[in-house]
């Protein structure tokens, strides 16, 4: 995007298969190969990209606090890493403590996601060891980034009022039915999130929700004006989402 | 980052100031960078 200014890309992955085990890429071939910061640039050479932000790429549980370590290496040469979000096992309650720590030694460690969007109960969010591993995040001036898929804002926003003192990011827009051109009830939902000051909505994966042969602008249009309507201009920020965006689409 | 050229063709005629915080300022705030 040839904007005058540099922007931010907020929602980057990278990932290397011979470094750490990664589950879910088995069942993907088209991204079960490293994507690493020389492919993004190649990808985004047409955007003034300024900043990056990665966002955990679901390697298993336990090397999380390698994922963080490997990523602030490469951010020794791709100097527009500026910040992770790390993943943490906020549901072991108290016990993730050890493990926020530890990552709160890596000043580019600016949040954590652990991913939610696979879970089919809808309110695994709201048992009491999350409740009590998210409230954890604000002695560490931790963020957590939310994804999830639009059934699952119900719950969400029982747990982001819970935690006042945490801050969320919401991920894809929490993954509206694009494909299938619903709006309802996601819209309703979406609303009702964005009246809790204490989240913002990342306007990112768009693309890989909607029909690849139907992702331009007029299909994406209801979405983004909806959630720009929900959180206005103070509350939203971009994100490429790449490579899971290249699913949908070469960039 | 074609949800971004999107963004972009869906708000060409929002004022500049609401695409710098979108594109660029509310993230720096947010995530701290």
């Amino acid at each position: 995007m040839n904007f005058l200014f540099p922007i931010v890309d907020a929602h980057v992955h990278f990932w290397n298969p011979a470094k750490l085990n990664y589950p879910w890429l088995a069942s993907v071939p088209a991204l079960n190969r490293a994507f690493l910061p020389e492919d993004y640039s190649l990808a985004t050479k047409s955007a003034n990209v300024g900043k990056m932000i990665f966002v955990e790429c679901g390697c298993a549980a336990s090397q999380s606090i390698d994922e963080a370590k490997w990523i602030s290496e490469l951010a020794t040469r791709e100097t527009r890493l500026k910040g992770i979000v790390a993943q943490a096992s906020v549901e072991l309650g108290t016990r993730v403590t050890g493990e926020l720590a530890t990552l709160a030694k890596n000043p580019l460690v600016k949040g954590v996601r652990r991913n939610l969007q696979g879970e089919t109960d809808t309110d695994f969010c709201l048992q009491p060891n999350f409740i009590t591993g998210y409230r954890a995040l604000a002695k560490f001036n931790f963020t957590f980034d939310l994804c999830i898929v639009h059934s699952q804002l119900p719950a969400v926003t029982q747990l982001v009022a819970r935690c006042p003192e945490v801050f969320f990011v919401l991920d894809h827009c929490a993954k509206p039915a694009i494909r299938d051109q619903k709006l309802d009830p996601w819209r309703q939902h979406l609303r009702e999130l964005a009246a809790l000051p204490n989240v913002a909505c990342k306007i990112s994966g768009l693309v890989t929700e909607a029909n690849p042969a139907r992702c331009g602008a007029p299909d994406l249009q209801p979405y983004v004006r909806h959630a720009l309507d929900c959180f206005g201009f103070d509350r939203v920020l971009f994100g490429g989402d790449w490579p899971v965006c290249q699913l949908a689409t070469p960039l | 980052m074609k949800t971004g050229w999107a963004l972009k063709a869906i708000l060409a005629d929002e004022p500049e100031a609401n695409l710098i915080k979108l594109f660029q300022t509310n993230a720096e705030r947010i995530y701290r960078v």
